[in-house]
């Protein structure tokens, strides 16, 4: 199975609304999860397909099959919403007629979703867009409370080695973003989001420390120098070396359910 | 009790589905014009009865595992969702009956609720 899944969504394109997500029920369905969880993804897509189809230019979905979880981030160019609280509410609506004509807009909608979901976070900019990330818990054993990864979980998992030994790298990875422009990652990453970059010069972790990012992976096999670590500990910037390819490096993350910022 | 005892019951025409409704059974359904309501407060397995006639009322069928769906007050499906329901294998039958009435019938005729009371 892959452990990732994509896909894309066109807005206002009322006829195929509900097309991918009964899709993604199928899928589900075919790799054999409890009834209960395919219900609960199928309707949370529902609803987020929906939401793209009514407010947004265009979106897109990854699905991540994780060991004990399916999450789904949902991305989209559109309207965004004003105020996350008062869209929570049920009954809250800003839909047009033509939307209340499909039985939808009724304020239902982020209600529905976070009643389906066992996690739900939802970043949102007015007139630039939204992102949702959901999870849906596969069973009650090993349940964890968080949606967190750490810089650890993915040291672990790809055997990135650690250039500096006894920073913190139990922080939540909120994120990641990859990219070899200082001012590009200083414009777009958030707080808390893992760095992928092939960079070595020392003002990368100049950068990471502004931003207050939880670590850098430097991928590509090309080892940064003493300066380099020097800055990283003196900024408390956890950094981490491989050999994998920055493309590999950003799917690995993909499997650990770690998604691109916004 | 069978999708052919609901459909003489309700004096409904079959739109599709003719040679399933004399295997389909009911025994819970969930009356609703709003899509997300029933997305929100239905068990699989109901039938569902509703004034909507788009095709998001067949992609909620699928995704609810519903069994069918009766258009009520004589509401005719639109033609995508006619065609969407034949690829899906979704029985479709239209009354007309209000909904308050189609309720009526089928509860006095032993079908249940598929949700009582939302939380």
């Amino acid at each position: 199975m892959h452990p990732v899944q994509f896909y894309h969504l066109k807005g206002k394109d009322f006829f195929n609304a509900g097309r991918t997500s009964t899709t993604i029920k199928r899928f589900l369905r075919e790799k054999e999860y409890p009834p209960q969880v395919i219900q609960r993804v199928a309707i949370i897509a529902y609803e987020a397909e929906i939401n793209i189809v009514c407010y947004t230019d265009y979106g897109y979905f990854f699905l991540y099959f994780l060991d004990d979880r399916v999450r789904i981030v949902v991305k989209d160019r559109g309207q965004g919403i004003e105020d996350i609280d008062q869209a929570m509410q049920e009954g809250f609506s800003t839909a047009s007629d033509e939307i209340r004509k499909l039985g939808f807009g009724a304020g239902m909608g982020l209600a529905n979703i976070k009643k389906n979901a066992d996690k739900l976070h939802i970043q949102s900019v007015p007139g630039v867009g939204t992102v949702l990330k959901i999870d849906v818990l596969v069973n009650s054993e090993g349940r964890s409370d968080s949606m967190a990864t750490t810089l650890r979980e993915i040291m672990t998992r790809a055997d990135l080695e650690n250039l500096t030994e006894g920073l913190d790298i139990d922080k939540v990875v909120t994120g990641g973003y990859a990219g070899d422009l200082l001012s590009d990652v200083n414009a777009n990453s958030s707080a808390g989001n893992v760095w992928v970059t092939v960079l070595t010069h020392p003002n990368v972790t100049a950068v990471a420390g502004l931003k207050d990012l939880t670590g850098v992976i430097i991928a590509g096999g090309i080892r940064p120098g003493a300066d380099f670590v020097e800055k990283a500990y003196a900024e408390k910037i956890p950094i981490m070396f491989t050999e994998m390819s920055a493309f590999d490096v950003v799917a690995m993350l993909s499997t650990l359910g770690v998604s691109g910022n916004s | 009790m069978k999708l052919s005892e609901v459909k003489k019951l309700l004096n409904a025409d079959v739109i599709f589905g003719e040679e399933v409704i004399d295997q389909v059974e009911v025994e819970t359904a969930f009356a609703s014009d709003l899509l997300s309501d029933v997305l929100a407060y239905s068990k699989e397995n109901a039938l569902f009865l509703t004034g909507l006639t788009n095709p998001q009322v067949i992609r909620t069928v699928e995704v609810l595992d519903l069994v069918g769906v009766v258009f009520v007050r004589g509401k005719v499906p639109q033609m995508e969702t006619v065609e969407l329901a034949k690829r899906k294998g979704i029985p479709l039958l239209r009354t007309k009956c209000i909904l308050f009435e189609t309720c009526g019938r089928l509860y006095g005729a032993g079908i249940k609720a598929s949700r009582i009371m939302v939380d």
